[in-house]
This record gives structure tokens, C-alpha cells and sequence, in this order.
């Protein structure tokens, strides 16, 4: 049963009051300036990596030009790319962003239910950026690894940032995941507890629906993500043998000894397989309700749109070795994990119902309206196949 | 790798240092080759055929230029290649170098490459001793078989008829098994204007990982030692692994990693600096 407080008998005092310039837009515990800075972050870290992908490119389409860009600089551009994209531009935008500036609206609460936290997750996102981009001012430069940054090449001779690059990644990764628990609680606990009178559960629009599942789905996946990185950490500082076999780097062998590889891939997709849901379920719910709006109409289908949402998000915790079907492991559990086709039925509810939803309505052909149609594509249920197993 | 076509075949995949991947298009092979354990994979060759392997799980900067090649043969072929292999009785059972052979061999090389192998640069020979005998050996099968000292290497055309006078593979041996004999005092730098912080730079990031932080080259990367070496040779072989006149042959693998790992340097004066920085290893 929700708390929900009456309006004429709120207490104001407990909500922050800001009282310089400082406090209204740096130092701010409202969760409009806050989703602003996480968006503004994001979109600027995420243009960075535009620049690399733009040197990957050029490396491509005009090979044997560009002597700046020699097989180091190539692969931390592609590791650094992949990195900033995936985590610290879309989660920090979808989530942080649009997280924060539509839920609270969205319920009807006056703002989140600890705006103080939600100001500290930002700064630590801020932080977990500044400690990335600080890799490229390092010896050795970034990691050039790979995203998923596999071991024992991440942090052995051979890899660009094999040195100091590794670390500084692997400690931007930790403090981005202290900033996202820290936020992923906010809103759970804002979504359960703090919606307006009569905003039931199954009355929420359908972004916050996507937006609580993938924070659900992030509190469960990122701890993943951060155990793995604690261990590689003390493999390399320390000399642990998690995921080290006994191993030789460049014809000397090393003191590790009885780690695994393939461990740190079942914690690092266990964390990215769900992780491309935590990017795609916010932005499946922004789809449906900006369809609907445009539509003048009802989303058709709500309450399994719901449920839908629901499925995909469950069902991505069950699928990671889709990953990793030639990784060595025992192929015979690659047959568990093709249920990733299970994923397919959930998808097509959605592409079904997206795709019947501007029928009797009245279609404005506005920009927002016509990218969503695109998003059919995703969802269509004869196309899905091709895009969810890779 | 041969296999003959027609017969199931299980692969046996392991890896001494980080995971690399063993993959054939045309075979729909691909398997991870993870260090600490056995991957496996069964497959059948159906065509016949030669076939690249690729390395695809990203395995540091080599990994673009890591490739093999496999040849699908008839069962008649696959024989006759096999029966041209040494078993591995007969590769346990060969005999040690013969050095006074190969010192006798020498004598004729003496005349260039100075009595214990320390180079002469104006006679375009380049120093020989510190070279470990398998790289030796193979450089000179190379020049034997016309791999090296194709169009373009004026100074290697010369070498081929200098390594013929080997007549066969043990001679082959036993003069390199003589080379590694030779005491190494580092060559006198030749390279004065290079820039050896730029040098140690390039290397660190793109040679070390192979030829090692000290210069000294492994067995283990099939890489030659560069410290002590003569680096007005380094230039010159850099430059025509850059040009492709080294190194494009199409039976030498090695030789078609040192072209792409040569675009480290971007010119000249790059691969000066790293030249000077060499000539500072020891």
C-alpha cells in the first residue's frame, strides 16, 4: 500500500529549498536540473566517442592513410567507443536523463524521494567520466581491450593501456556503479512509494513502466558488472589468479596460477546482456507513449504492453551465454541458452500492438511521431529474429 | 595445416597466453581457444581447397595480422604430404649441430660479416652474432628458397647465392648452430640523429610485446633480437618490410606480420628514433 500524501497536508519542509545560484543549478537536489546535467554529460561524453568513431572510420575507409591511427590507437578507439556508449551515454541519458525528469512528473510526485542521493548519483557519474577520460591522459593511453574487456589480454603486454589505462577503466566502471545504485533506489523507491492519489500501478504510463523495469533489471545486473571488475582489479594489483590461468606473456611465464576466463565472460554478460534491455525498455516505453500521444488514441493494449515490458526484462537474466556460444564453454549449455527465441514472443506483442496503434487514430506526421514508427522495426515480429541473437 | 576432405575431424584448442579464437569461414569453424583449459570442435572439411584461419576473439595488436591457412586435400594428397612431414620419432632422434662443420662453412661468410659474425657496414653485411640459431636458420632457407632477396633487395639478391652454398638443411643448421656461438658485443650506433624517446615510445607500444621490453627477441614470438644489432640494418629491413619488398612472399607468414606491424613507424625519421633507441638496449 503506497504512501500517498494529500496535498494540503504535505510537509513542505521536507522538501530542499535552494537558496543561491550554487544550490539551484550545481549543487541541486531537483530532479528536472539534475536529469539536465546527467543529459548534458551524457550527450557531451557520448560526442567524444563520436569523434572516435569517426577515427575508426577513417582508419576503415582509408586504410594505409592515416599513420596517427596505427593498430593501438584503432583498438582503444573501438574499446573507448564501445565503453562511453553503451554506459556512460545511454544509461546515463535514458536512466539519469529522461529517468529523472519523467517520473516524477509522470506519478505525480513533487520530486524523487531522496533528492539528496539523487544529487550525490550524479557527481559520482560525473566522476566515474572524469576518471574515464582521464585514461587518455595516461601512459600508455586507454585500454584498448575491447569493451567487454575480456582478460587476461586486458591487463596483459600486447593490449594498448595494459598498464594504467586497464585500472583507470576499471575504477570508472566501480564508481559509475556506486552512482547507478544509488539512482536505480531512488527510483524504485519513488515509482512504489510516491505516486500521486489514484496513479495506480497499471494507470502509469508506459515510460515509466520501461523506466522501472530497467532499473530493476540494473540493481540486479550491475552488481555483476562490479564484482568483476573488483577482481580483475586485485588480479592485477594484486597478483590474484581469478580469472588468470597459468599463463606466459611475451615468452616469460607469470606467477597467476588456476583462474578462469571464461568466468569473468559469464559475470561480464550476465551484467550485458541485461544491460541492453536497461538501454532498450525506457526507450520502448518513450516509443508507446509518444505514439499514443500522436495518435490521439489510447495505447492499444496497455496492460499487456505491461507485461511485455515485465517479460523482456525477466527473461534477460536467463539468456547471457548467448554471448558466448564459441567462448569454450560446455557447448552442450549453449542449447539452454538459445531460449533467447523465447524473447521473440514478448517482442511481438509490442510490434503488434505499436504497429495497430495509429489505426483509427489521428495521425500528426510531427518528427517525434514519424522516428518512433521506425522503431517498428525492432519490434516487428518477422525482423526481431535477426537483431536479438547476435 | 592440411586435412583431407571427407573425414570428420576433432580439433584439440589450447592457448599458452590469452584467448584467441580459430576460425574458417568456408568450414562454418569457430571456436575460442581460452588459456587454462581444451576447447574443442568437431567439424568436416567438405571442399577442397586453401582456406584462411582467422583469429577472432580480439587478442591484442597482432590480432588483425594473425592468420594461418589450411589446405583441404584429396586423401591421395593428404598422404603424400604426410609421408613428406617427420614423424616425431625422427624429430627426437636428430643429431646435435655439427659446429666444426658449420665453422668450416663460415669461412667463405667471414670475408663480409667479419670472423665472429660483428658486421661490416660497408660491405652492406650486418651483424650476425647474438641472432638465436632458429632465426638464423630460417633467414637462411629463406634466401635459400628465393623468400628473401626478391626484386627490390639489392643487398639480400646476393645472399641467395651465398646460402646456396649450403647444400642441404643440416648445413643449414649447422652454420647457425656455429653464428650462435659467436661472443655478442653490442654494434657500434650508427644512427646519430634519432630521437630516442620518440624510439622507446614506438617500440613500447607496438614491438615490445613481441621482441621484448629488452630488445632480445623470444623463440616464443618468432621474433629476432633487435638490441646490439646493427641499426643501419634495422632501417634498411624496416623500410622494406614498409615497401613490401620483404615480407610479401606467400610462404612467409612471419615476414607478412613484420609488413603490417612496420607501419608503426611512420617514416624515416621514426624509424631512426627507434633505431637510436635500440642501439640503447643491451
Amino acid at each position: 500500500m503506497a504512501y500517498v500524501p494529500l496535498a494540503d497536508q504535505d510537509n513542505e519542509a521536507d522538501l530542499h529549498h535552494p537558496h543561491s545560484w550554487v544550490t539551484k543549478y550545481v549543487w541541486s537536489q531537483d530532479h528536472k536540473v539534475i536529469a539536465i546535467q546527467y543529459g548534458g554529460t551524457a550527450i557531451l561524453v557520448g560526442i567524444a566517442a563520436l569523434m572516435l568513431s569517426l577515427l575508426m572510420r577513417m582508419q576503415l575507409g582509408f586504410p594505409e592513410t592515416f599513420d596517427l591511427i596505427d593498430p593501438n590507437a584503432y583498438y582503444q578507439s573501438v574499446t573507448m567507443h564501445g565503453m562511453i556508449m553503451v554506459v556512460y551515454m545511454l544509461t546515463a541519458l535514458l536512466l539519469g536523463g529522461f529517468g529523472n525528469y519523467m517520473v516524477p512528473l509522470m506519478i505525480g510526485a513533487r520530486d524523487m524521494v531522496f533528492p539528496f542521493l539523487n544529487m550525490l548519483s550524479f557527481w559520482f557519474y560525473l566522476a566515474s567520466v572524469l576518471i574515464l577520460m582521464a585514461s587518455f591522459l595516461v601512459g600508455g593511453g586507454p585500454t584498448g581491450a575491447g569493451w567487454t574487456l575480456y582478460p587476461p589480454q586486458a591487463t596483459l603486454a600486447g593490449t594498448p593501456g595494459h598498464d594504467m589505462g586497464i585500472l583507470l577503466m576499471l575504477l570508472s566502471l566501480g564508481v559509475f556503479v556506486v552512482a547507478f545504485t544509488m539512482g536505480g533506489l531512488n527510483y524504485v523507491t519513488t515509482i512504489l512509494q510516491n505516486r500521486a492519489r489514484g496513479m495506480t500501478l497499471m494507470r502509469m504510463p508506459l515510460t515509466v513502466w520501461g523506466i522501472f523495469v530497467a532499473t530493476v533489471l540494473g540493481l540486479f545486473a550491475f552488481p555483476a558488472l562490479l564484482v568483476s571488475v573488483i577482481m580483475m582489479t586485485f588480479d592485477t594489483l594484486l597478483g590474484t589468479s581469478f580469472f588468470m590461468p597459468a599463463i606466459i606473456e611475451s615468452g616469460t611465464a607469470l606467477d597467476h596460477n588456476g583462474g578462469s576466463p571464461v568466468l569473468f565472460q559469464h559475470l561480464f554478460w550476465f551484467f550485458g546482456h541485461p544491460e541492453v534491455y536497461i538501454v532498450a525498455l525506457p526507450a520502448f516505453g518513450l516509443v508507446s507513449d509518444v505514439l499514443s500521444t500522436h495518435a490521439r488514441k489510447n495505447i492499444f493494449g496497455y496492460r499487456m504492453m505491461v507485461w511485455a515490458i515485465i517479460a523482456i526484462g525477466g527473461l534477460s537474466f536467463i539468456v547471457w551465454a548467448h554471448h558466448m556460444y564459441v567462448s569454450g564453454m560446455n557447448p552442450y549449455f549453449g542449447f539452454f541458452f538459445a531460449t533467447t527465441f523465447d524473447h521473440r514472443s514478448t517482442y511481438c506483442i509490442k510490434g503488434l500492438q505499436l504497429g495497430s496503434n495509429p489505426l483509427g487514430g489521428r495521425h500528426t506526421l510531427k518528427c517525434a511521431n514519424v522516428f518512433c514508427h521506425r522503431v517498428h522495426l525492432y519490434l516487428h515480429p518477422r525482423r526481431t529474429n535477426r537483431l536479438i541473437s547476435r | 595445416m592440411h586435412l583431407p576432405v571427407g573425414k570428420p575431424v576433432k580439433a584439440l584448442l589450447r592457448s599458452n597466453d590469452v584467448l584467441h579464437n580459430y576460425t574458417i569461414a568456408q568450414l562454418r569453424v569457430k571456436m575460442d581457444l581460452v588459456p587454462g583449459l581444451t576447447s574443442y570442435l568437431w567439424f568436416e572439411p567438405e571442399v577442397t581447397g586453401r582456406y584462411d584461419i582467422l583469429c577472432e576473439e580480439l587478442c591484442g595488436i597482432g590480432h588483425f595480422i594473425m592468420r594461418g591457412a589450411i589446405v583441404i586435400d584429396t586423401q591421395e594428397d593428404f598422404n603424400t604430404w604426410i609421408a613428406s612431414q617427420p614423424t616425431f620419432a625422427q624429430t627426437q632422434q636428430s643429431a646435435e649441430p655439427d659446429i666444426a662443420a658449420g665453422q668450416a662453412s663460415y669461412a667463405v661468410c667471414s670475408a663480409c660479416h667479419g670472423a665472429n659474425g660483428e658486421g661490416n657496414q660497408a660491405l652492406n653485411s650486418p651483424k650476425l652474432a647474438g641472432l638465436q640459431d632458429w632465426y638464423v636458420e630460417r633467414q637462411l632457407n629463406h634466401f635459400k628458397q628465393g623468400i628473401r632477396g626478391g626484386e627490390g633487395d639489392v643487398n639480400g639478391a646476393a645472399m641467395i647465392g651465398m646460402a646456396n652454398m649450403l647444400v642441404d638443411d643440416d648445413a643449414v643448421r649447422n652454420m647457425a648452430a656455429y653464428i650462435s656461438t659467436f661472443p655478442d658485443m653490442p654494434a657500434a650506433p650508427t644512427i646519430v640523429e634519432g630521437d630516442v624517446e620518440n624510439g622507446f615510445d614506438i617500440y613500447d607500444r607496438n614491438c615490445a610485446a613481441c621482441h621484448l621490453d629488452s630488445g632480445s627477441g623470444t623463440w616464443y614470438t618468432d621474433a629476432p633480437k633487435l638490441a646490439g644489432m646493427s641499426d643501419w640494418y634495422f632501417v634498411t629491413q624496416i623500410s622494406n618490410f614498409r615497401a613490401g619488398i620483404r615480407g610479401l612472399h606467400a610462404a612467409d607468414p612471419y615476414g607478412e606480420q613484420m609488413v603490417s606491424m612496420a607501419t608503426a613507424m611512420s617514416g624515416l625519421s621514426e624509424i631512426q628514433d627507434v633505431a637510436a633507441y635500440l642501439s640503447t638496449l643491451r
